[in-house]
């Protein structure tokens, strides 16, 4: 199954499988005429769907996109409500330049003033050749055959472009750009660091506010009236010209459209907060976006498998239906063994009191399968372990059936715990159903499809053998689930360092031991730790923070690596007092169903640094 | 034009090469008098055979002029804690047990960079930093008559770029006043089986070309087919996985012929490793049986000759397309990596008419593996020395070159 945008070729193969809900998150700001014109940053872990959220508005898309309205009906009214198209033509050309082959001018011997005009000429050079590019695009001609027909009016009164007399054709236009690039290349490559000091560059990124659309002219043809520049994988910029970009272009306020897309790991924790008060650009972090919105997420991720599953095989639409979900296997296989268990584990904790009787009565009462029983019973254990480990003494009365109603309602986000509990100890699926499948992708629909694609195998490999079984079910989608997972595990040692494998597999541990606490203090289970040293906004001092401690060195490389592989995913949290924030490291969900633990967020722990190092060994 | 004709228009179609017993042919009291000067560029390592060279350098030849620079990397906030430490101090101290203090130069460079705020990811950039810190001037190496690069520990990030670096510097118009050439040797201390020991681990960042054996790959560019030879190694799958997704992503219409080592010291070395990522090269990346070229193990400049001769065939049957680029990844052992470094400099630094854009991509691996020292004190005992005379005196000057 085909997972990254970049790999699908054809423009309307990428529209069939694109669906519309993956820029919901631009919707609002369509709507309130706030996306043109502005400066936006794209943020998202990678394999999120940023690529494929530019490629939409790509001239050559777009344009598929207008030919075949009829088949694409709800993207096409989506891009009609943000103004991206409307019936006849379309209202934006799409500059799409991605961000590559600037890493080595952040080591020459430069300084940083001259770092910076060499940075923007190269900028100035390859924004102009992605211009053109598109307009070629725009015109259905190839590139670079038909520059010669585009004609640049545009009038540099301010002697940007030296060496290149205004008016021109889009070939001359072109031959400039191309000099810059290759003399700027071969410097930079170059054994002499001093060749690079030779080169003039610019005095900043022109190209942004230089061309409008009035500014070209091909044939006859009438460009769309305005640009839209879309810098992709600007994370892999250096440090330094990454800061600079963002800053002039945030300073600048320049009316034209810009959006930049970056992974979340490229941000510094001011960034990643995510306050946006008093900023004159906007952020739409992909994630963030559909933690909000769930219910969207879900309904995403269901459109792109239903898509995808119909173009696989004729006889598989609704893949989500071919998928039992756990209750419905539970109800049929849990037996009244597996509540016996449960009950005669709730009586050892209980027997020593009669005020715990009326909890029995409860249950007994309970018009409920077996199994709802059997994860009730397990929830009322967790609920007494908590009142029983309780230091201050209670007297013993018993509990009304109100009383046990209100509390077991107030205890309703244990449930997922109780359930969790009941798999693990009597060996039963757990990890199953499309609800889950979306959990486990953490938000990334890259994510997503590596495993709804081994399970849609199996399902179609089900028919082939037997039309009439429809259902996968649950202990096999669990079982493939496991595979994949333990897949991605035997790959990790190619990938990355031992300490990596061994301070992930201790983690592992931790989150199992403290998810598995009779209380569970840390509902729906520990799945994520924060390190103890808190750090607020003014803390963030190079010199005190323990980044820079040499003593910590193997920690922050093995971190750096769980992040920049999605091992671990941040997120930053304001919890506690005098709203303190915390980065969260939570395990990507795979981890958690290769290790058997939880797939639900929200359970952390605080770690030492110095509990942490060990984990290392 | 002949095969013949073809290799004569080669730079190094005659070369200089010592090993095992010969070596006492160049290191030897008659010719490395008090009149030479001698420059030793080492790393800094945990290879036990990072002094071997040195030690017969100076065993062979007790009266030469010897000055040792000594390549260290600093400790970065993002390098791993090294588990080799003690094989490093080891190292060093012999190092300074052979020569005096005020004959052994350190300087350190950086190998890493943060790419983001958090110190989350950073970037490999020792082949940068190499080019950038050692010999920014000429008068660093005018006062030598001898330059040696010792690589046996050194990473290949690093030295294909110094080598490449001290070759350009070479290869410029020496001042008038400079009566004799200055030489330039690639030491090596060969030992197959104790680099199959050496197991990289981790990757560093995505695979890269390093500094001056960089290709660019514009988006705006006419597309031109890519040769990739990755030249294999033992256990290098991921490495050649990754190196393929890169170059995959540059869009360009890749062409792959795997360079295995024949012949070698151990004669099925290369069934092994053709076995070993059989999977890898013809299930995964497709790659035709035929494309599979074979080197000499333990001669680099037969490596050169053969990656040469390929390559410009290749260019000329690609002609019409407007020729060819060319990724080498030297994933193997020093020799061969140095073959490697050989063919690239020559068809895309040195030539200026009949240039042939040759990059070297490869992988960073994070750290090595646990090793059982006593096991490569064992091994090293079969080591074998390798000289290689680059540049200098034997070779006429040449200004250009045509294919």
């Amino acid at each position: 199954m085909i997972r990254t945008s970049e790999k699908i070729d054809s423009e309307s193969f990428f529209l069939k499988l694109f669906s519309h809900l993956a820029l919901e998150s631009l919707a609002e700001k369509g709507k309130n005429g706030e996306l043109w014109g502005h400066l936006y940053f794209i943020h998202s872990s990678p394999g999120a769907g940023k690529t494929s959220i530019l490629r939409v508005f790509q001239p050559t898309t777009l344009l598929a996109l207008l030919r075949g309205h009829n088949q694409h009906k709800d993207l096409f009214n989506f891009m009609k409500g943000i103004d991206a198209l409307n019936d006849d033509k379309i209202n934006v050309l799409g500059v799409f330049l991605p961000i590559r082959e600037y890493g080595s001018l952040a080591y020459s011997p430069l300084s940083s003033h001259q770092r910076q005009r060499i940075f923007n000429a190269l900028l100035n050079a390859r924004l102009t050749l992605a211009l053109l590019k598109s307009i070629l695009d725009f015109a259905g001609m190839t590139f670079p055959d038909g520059l010669a027909q585009i004609k640049c009016t545009y009038q540099d009164v301010n002697n940007h472009f030296k060496g290149l007399s205004l008016p021109c054709t889009g070939l001359d236009l072109y031959q400039w750009a191309v000099n810059i690039e290759n003399q700027i290349a071969q410097a930079m490559d170059s054994f002499n660091p001093e060749d690079i000091l030779g080169k003039e560059g610019h005095d900043e990124p022109f190209v942004f506010s230089c061309f409008h659309p009035t500014s070209f002219s091909l044939d006859q043809l009438a460009l769309p009236k305005r640009f839209l520049f879309m810098m992709d994988d600007v994370h892999s910029l250096p440090l330094e010209q990454r800061k600079y970009i963002k800053q002039y272009l945030n300073t600048r306020r320049l009316p034209v459209s810009i959006w930049l897309a970056e992974r979340l790991s490229a941000l510094s924790p001011e960034e990643n907060l995510g306050n946006q008060e008093g900023r004159d650009y906007g952020i739409i972090n992909i994630e963030r976006y559909w933690s909000r919105n769930p219910r969207q997420y879900r309904k995403l991720l269901s459109n792109i498998a239903e898509t995808r599953a119909s173009m696989s095989a004729d006889d598989i639409e609704a893949f989500e239906s071919y998928l039992q979900e756990q209750n419905q296997y539970l109800e049929g296989e849990t037996t009244e063994s597996v509540y016996e268990n449960e009950l005669k584990s709730l009586r050892t904790l209980t027997d020593h009191s009669v005020k715990y009787f009326p909890w029995y009565q409860y249950l007994e009462k309970k018009k409920e399968s077996i199994y709802e029983k059997t994860v009730l019973c397990r929830l009322i254990n967790i609920l007494l372990h908590r009142e029983q480990s309780r230091t201050q003494l209670s007297l013993d009365f018993e509990s009304s059936s109100v009383e046990i109603s209100q509390k077991l309602s107030n205890a309703s986000s244990l449930k997922s715990s109780a359930a969790f509990f009941v798999a693990r100890q009597h060996k039963l699926p757990y990890y199953t159903g499309f609800d889950n499948l979306v959990t486990i992708s953490n938000y990334n629909i890259q994510q997503f499809l590596i495993f709804s694609a081994a399970l849609f195998e199996h399902v179609l490999a089900q028919q082939l053998i037997n039309r009439n079984e429809g259902l996968l079910t649950a202990p096999n989608q669990e079982r493939v689930l496991k595979q994949v997972a333990q897949e991605l595990w035997n790959n990790l040692p190619r990938l990355v360092n031992q300490k990596v494998v061994n301070f992930l597999r201790e983690l592992t541990k931790y989150a199992e031991k403290e998810s598995l606490r009779p209380t569970v203090p840390y509902a729906p289970g520990v799945t994520g730790f924060a390190i103890t040293q808190n750090y607020r906004h003014e803390l963030f001092d190079e010199k005190a923070h323990w980044l820079s401690n040499p003593v910590y060195v193997s920690l922050a490389t093995v971190l750096s690596d769980c992040v920049a592989y999605n091992l671990l995913i941040p997120e930053e949290i304001t919890q506690g007092t005098k709203g303190t924030r915390h980065t969260v490291y939570y395990l990507n969900r795979w981890l958690c169903i290769h290790f058997n633990l939880v797939v639900g967020f929200g359970g952390w722990r605080h770690r030492k640094l110095d509990d942490l190092i060990k984990w290392l060994k | 034009m002949s095969e013949q004709a073809l290799s004569d228009s080669f730079r190094w179609k005659d070369y200089v090469l010592f090993n095992g017993g010969n070596i006492d042919e160049i290191w030897n009291k008659t010719y490395y008098t008090q009149s030479r000067r001698i420059l030793y560029i080492l790393g800094s390592g945990f290879d036990i055979r990072m002094t071997n060279g040195l030690s017969i350098l100076l065993r062979n030849c007790p009266d030469a002029d010897i000055t040792c620079l000594l390549i260290d990397f600093e400790k970065s906030g993002l390098s791993h804690h090294n588990i080799h430490e003690k094989a490093n101090e080891q190292n060093r101290l012999l190092l300074n047990s052979m020569l005096p203090s005020n004959r052994i130069s350190i300087k350190t460079i950086r190998i890493y960079a943060d790419t983001n705020e958090n110190h989350t990811e950073r970037q490999y950039i020792g082949d940068e930093s190499v080019v950038a810190e050692i010999f920014k001037a000429w008068e660093e190496i005018e006062p030598f008559s001898d330059i040696y690069l010792d690589v046996s520990s050194l990473s290949r990030g690093i030295y294909i770029s110094l080598s490449g670096k001290i070759l350009s510097i070479l290869d410029q118009p020496q001042p008038a006043s400079r009566l004799r050439r200055i030489n330039f040797f690639i030491v090596a201390t060969e030992n197959a089986a104790m680099d199959a020991l050496i197991k990289e681990e981790g990757l560093v960042g995505r695979p890269q070309f390093l500094r001056g054996f960089s290709l660019t790959f514009s988006p705006f560019e006419t597309v031109k087919p890519l040769l990739w030879l990755p030249m294999l190694g033992e256990d290098k799958q991921t490495y050649l996985q990754a190196t393929y997704e890169e170059l995959k992503g540059k869009k360009q219409k890749l062409e792959i012929c795997p360079v295995l080592p024949f012949p070698s010291r151990d004669p099925r070395r290369s069934d092994n490793l053709f076995a070993g990522h059989h999977h890898a090269l013809f299930d995964e990346l497709t790659v035709d049986f035929n494309n599979v070229i074979y080197v000499p193990e333990q001669n680099p400049y037969e490596v050169y000759l053969g990656l040469v001769r390929t390559i410009v065939r290749f260019n000329r049957s690609m002609k019409l397309l407007g020729g060819c680029r060319v990724a080498i990844s030297p994933f193997s052992s020093k020799l061969l990596s140095v073959g490697a470094m050989l063919a690239s400099y020559e068809l895309y630094k040195f030539r200026k008419s009949d240039k042939i854009d040759v990059g070297v991509i490869t992988t960073v691996s994070e750290s090595y593996g646990k090793l059982d020292q006593s096991l490569l004190i064992d091994l090293h005992k079969d080591s074998e020395l390798f000289v290689i005379w680059a540049a200098g005196d034997p070779y006429p000057i040449v200004d250009n070159l045509t294919l």
